[in-house]
């Protein structure tokens, strides 16, 4: 079987030296065009929590920063918002139909147990706490073993 | 100053109710008030894109009310976005925190026009418009706000999720228009929520002209016996909240 295992000659002392020289080099090198980088990052970009901090004036933005605005996209965005009509049928009935009838003479009737509507009322507040299934449907109810965990939402 | 509920649910998906996002319009102004999952695609829908809204205010950082968040901030940076105007973002305390950790490592914040990242004070003023914050008891794991938009002589309160406590009713007084979370009724009270009888009663106390119950998470029965019980307690305007419903003051 023939040798396929090439032998690779060591480098000497001096050559050694060359290498890492170039290679500091280099590394200088790409940190100063990193550090370039970043700094012209920096200026470009807002750094929102320095915002925050000192709260500036639109005013004391570079006019660098001004949007180039594409005529295709911006035609849309035109097209978009004029006439602004909504894509979902209006409906103009809507606070109508959504706003509480209140039966007559509430107050009244308050006091009874005959009418199904205040049945109902009354079946509420007298209604067992909510099971795992109404767990299901949304309710959630803090257990002792995590009584401690966040409420949802 | 004109409505529109963009979505009237909550963190349960829902194929009629899309988590929290109210949109609040004048003639100047777009503001949008939470950003919960699906809400950018609400907006979208209404025909206000997100590049113009002018400010969003987060009442708090549950998922229902931020799950679009990072999708707007992501979608900001659009090239060639026909954009120049700033975004301001206001929410709680813990908001500028939840920005960093959260939203920002997945979206990094738009370079192309002004942006603002700020923790909402309890006063302040901006486009004529005057707004109002204050506490609300819901998490102990996070902030959460309500806010009060005034413009000429009218008002808006957004109260996000909170339970029964003074500063919500101080900030409702007398206001024409009272957007409330309802999440259940009394029999299914869920702690950090309110329930429509403490709505009622909260909109009774702070004599609000029109409420308008939301953020609904699924009861047994209709929704409409949400304004029933509510109106044991609340003599004034009762309107269901419901998506794209649009209310003017």
């Amino acid at each position: 079987m023939a040798e396929t295992t090439a032998q690779v000659p060591s480098s000497t002392t001096s050559e050694k030296q060359a290498i890492s020289a170039k290679a500091m080099e280099r590394s200088k090198e790409l940190k100063a065009k990193r550090d370039e980088i970043n700094k012209s990052q920096e200026n470009r970009g807002v750094d929102f929590n320095r915002v925050v901090e000192n709260n500036p004036k639109t005013s004391d933005f570079p006019n660098s920063t001004k949007v180039k605005i594409s005529r295709e996209l911006s035609s849309l965005m035109e097209e978009k918002n004029s006439p602004k009509k909504p894509d979902y049928q209006v409906d103009d009935k809507a606070v109508e139909r959504n706003t509480f009838k209140k039966p007559e003479s509430v107050e009244a009737k308050t006091e009874s147990t005959s009418d199904p509507f205040f049945q109902r009322l009354a079946s509420l507040q007298t209604e067992e706490k909510p099971t795992a299934q109404d767990n299901l449907r949304g309710r959630i109810q803090l257990t002792p073993t995590t009584r401690n965990i966040d409420v949802v939402g | 100053m004109h409505v529109t509920i963009l979505g009237s649910g909550t963190g349960i998906p829902s194929v009629e109710r899309c988590s929290a996002g109210y949109l609040l319009e004048t003639a100047k102004i777009n503001y949008l008030i939470d950003c919960g999952t699906g809400v950018l695609r609400q907006l979208e829908k209404n025909r206000t894109s997100f590049s113009n809204l002018d400010a969003i205010f987060i009442t708090h950082t549950h998922s229902d009310h931020i799950g679009d968040l990072t999708a707007l901030v992501h979608a900001c940076r659009l090239p060639d976005l026909p954009r120049t105007k700033p975004l301001h973002i206001y929410g709680p305390g813990d908001f500028i925190e939840f920005f960093t950790t959260i939203v920002q490592p997945v979206a990094k914040p738009p370079t192309s026009f002004p942006f603002f990242v700020e923790v909402a004070p309890h006063e302040w003023q901006r486009d004529g418009l005057k707004i109002k914050t204050c506490n609300t008891v819901h998490s102990d794991r996070m902030k959460s706000i309500a806010y009060r938009f005034e413009n000429n002589a009218k008002s808006v309160v957004f109260s996000g999720d909170c339970d029964v406590d003074d500063e919500i009713i101080d900030l409702a007084v007398k206001t024409d228009l009272f957007i409330c979370d309802c999440s259940t009724l009394a029999a299914g009270k869920i702690p950090g929520h309110l329930s429509a009888k403490e709505v009622g009663e909260i909109a009774q106390q702070a004599q609000v002209k029109h409420l308008v119950p939301s953020h609904f998470y699924p009861i047994e029965g209709p929704d409409s016996l949400r304004a029933e019980e509510c109106a044991i307690h609340y003599k004034g305007t009762i309107t269901l909240a419901q998506d794209f419903l649009k209310i003017t003051v």
